[in-house]
């Protein structure tokens, strides 16, 4: 199919886009501050993933690669954005009744949909430092702040986030104790 | 990490299954409309062609370059023929003068019962020939003591293998310009005469995407270097060859043993018999300058290429520049009839030259996989050799007689320094090795392995 691709066969790139967009879509989740915006970063992801193919043919772990595509279309988008007026949107969540019992209602993309709520420095701190594990350096590097803006940032999110998720749901009931 | 971030990361890494979800109902279309919006021009065409035009357009200027270095070769060749009959006679080589002989009788030459069978003439009044001097060479042999196995007083006793003599007095150009005849046969059990000196010249969601094998052989695919990425240090190891022609260039001296007006001629001792006594025929006078197929050049260098850019190479540099010639060949008495001979001179027999190289070049496009490398090379020359071989043809029968071989030789370290423009292209064909070609300097095909 990559072969395929690398001739530009539009059937080839079509299956392509098919099987491979619900995992662009859960990789560019927390990059998105909306659907909307999700979408856009799939998208462009795809693009970039279609030129790098039509270039060269590629070899090896595909699944990585596309990740590192997904997350560089993020930051990309997160560069274009972060300019513009920040708007800090309720995600669309749907809680449980009972706390307790949201691992079983929440769906995974409502769990980073929560991210969403963040402003969108601190997520996307949060999100390259715990999802890529990228050092606050290197996330310093790449959102152009310094690495102690960074940890300030990922403080920021954590506070932010604690009392998010605990409305939905308690850890204790999802992860063993340390 | 914490338990917050551990819940999260959980989360993340439950990717869906390829196929799982479904792309929103327009998402294909309005990603295919983009990707035609972003299309690039047909360039990736463009630039190999370019490529390839400017690298034969380079070629033919070298070539050409080439030839007129040839050509101007030639013309100087041709003054180490010179010879004026007033001048002093070079008489290292000669054995016993005969006495003068009037014109146009032919000057009298001593019988191999008198002690001097390679004896040559002289001409009535100390004057009789005079050929037209010719431009001196820039590039003059200086002679050193070579013992010549002929003494005036040892010529009789030499085998009866076929010996000639040029005979004539030889000194009309530049006194640095000295070129040692050997009067002796090519088999002669003497060493060949050496004449030193003279001036020169690298998930499992994969899986199910990837082939199921993949060989050893398509491992490799070239990926551009990102330009986050800085560009590492290498160092390169290149082998380059250049086929081409090998020269020869020379003259043709036509002789008869019909007498001519003036007077001029020379006496060719023979292996048995009398001398041979030829009349210069100078219309028959006639240039070579022509090549055959050969390996002009062949060069190794190591070069270091840093992360900027730069590369700096040390390498070496064997140039072919003359073959040897058979003087057995056809080709050099065709056209002669009865009683006509050709005095062959070839100057450029076994002409071969070292070189070291110490270049500095820039390399364009260096995170592609084309190539190229724009610098200077300076070249070095540490040895040169260049033999002469001077026989005579005859026609009808066809008969070859040896008359002189000498050998230049210039052991002399950067005896010329020449700094050379050079162009190099690469191709990456794999990880490590890459196709290349240069003009300048280490010029010519071949190939390049790179050491991180």
């Amino acid at each position: 199919m990559l072969d395929a691709c690398h001739r530009q066969e539009a059937d080839a790139q079509r299956r392509l886009y098919r099987e491979w967009y619900g995992f662009a879509r859960s990789k560019a989740l927390p990059y998105g501050r909306d659907s909307a915006a999700v979408e856009e970063i799939v998208q462009d992801a795809f693009v970039k993933l279609f030129n790098a193919l039509r270039r060269e043919v590629f070899r090896g772990v595909f699944a990585a690669w596309f990740r590192r595509i997904v997350v560089n279309a993020g930051i990309d988008h997160y560069r274009r954005e972060r300019t513009g007026p920040v708007e800090l949107l309720d995600a669309e969540l749907a809680p449980g009744n009972v706390p307790n019992e949201a691992p079983l209602r929440l769906e995974r993309d409502d769990c980073i949909r929560l991210l969403q709520r963040l402003p969108p420095a601190c997520r996307m701190v949060f999100t390259l430092y715990v999802f890529e594990e990228y050092t606050h350096p290197e996330i310093g590097e790449r959102l152009g702040i310094s690495a102690g803006t960074s940890r300030a940032y990922l403080f920021r999110a954590r506070e932010l986030l604690r009392p998010l998720v605990g409305t939905y749901l308690h850890l204790t009931h999802f992860l063993p104790h340390e | 990490m914490n338990r917050l971030e551990r819940f999260f990361r959980t989360v993340y890494d439950q990717s869906p299954p390829p196929g799982s979800i479904d792309p929103p109902a327009d998402g294909w279309e309005a990603l295919q409309r983009r990707l035609e919006a972003e299309q690039p021009p047909a360039r990736r065409t463009v630039g190999p062609w370019l490529g390839a035009l400017l690298l034969l357009s380079l070629l033919g200027l070298l070539l050409a370059h080439y030839g007129t270095q040839t050509a101007q070769t030639a013309r100087t060749v041709q003054a180490d023929q010179v010879v004026r009959s007033d001048q002093p006679e070079d008489r290292e080589n000669m054995g016993r003068l005969a006495p003068a002989a009037p014109r146009p009788a032919p000057a009298p030459v001593l019988s191999a019962a008198e002690g001097a069978t390679l004896s040559v003439t002289s001409t009535a009044g100390g004057a009789s020939r005079v050929v037209p001097a010719r431009p001196a060479a820039p590039r003059p042999a200086v002679a050193t003591a070579v013992p010549s196995p002929i003494g005036s007083r040892s010529v009789g006793k030499w085998p009866s293998a076929p010996v000639a003599d040029p005979s004539l007095p030889e000194s009309g150009a530049d006194p640095a310009l000295i070129q040692v005849r050997r009067v002796a046969p090519l088999t002669s059990p003497f060493p060949p005469s050496v004449i030193s000196g003279g001036e020169g010249y690298g998930l499992p969601h994969a899986v199910e995407v990837l082939p199921p094998v993949v060989t050893k052989k398509e491992a490799w695919h070239f990926v551009p270097l990102p330009r986050e990425q800085p560009v590492p240090a290498v160092w390169e190891i290149s082998a380059r060859v250049l086929p081409s022609g090998i020269r020869r260039y020379g003259h043709y001296e036509g002789f008869s043993t019909t007498p001519n007006g003036a007077g001029d001629y020379r006496a060719f001792t023979q292996a048995s018999g009398p001398p041979l006594v030829l009349y210069s025929d100078r219309e028959t006078n006639t240039s070579i300058n022509d090549s055959r197929p050969g390996i002009l050049m062949v060069g190794v260098e190591v070069a270091r290429r840093f992360p900027s850019g730069f590369r700096l190479s040390l390498g070496t540099v064997y140039s072919n520049e003359g073959g040897r010639f058979d003087p057995s060949d056809p080709a050099y008495a065709r056209g002669l009839g009865s009683g006509e001979y050709r005095l062959v001179h070839i100057q450029s027999e076994n002409w071969y030259a070292h070189w070291i190289t110490l270049g500095a070049q820039y390399t364009i496009n260096r995170r592609r996989r084309f190539r190229i490398n724009l610098g200077l090379q300076l070249l070095g020359q540490v040895y040169e050799r260049a033999g002469r071989r001077s026989f005579l043809v005859g026609g009808e029968p066809v008969a070859v007689q040896p008359v002189t071989t000498s050998v230049m030789e210039n052991r002399n370290f950067f005896s010329r320094i020449l700094p050379v423009p050079q162009v190099t292209f690469e191709y990456q064909l794999r990880s490590r090795c890459s196709l290349s070609a240069g003009i300048g300097g280490v010029s010519g095909v071949g190939a390049t392995y790179r050491i991180r």
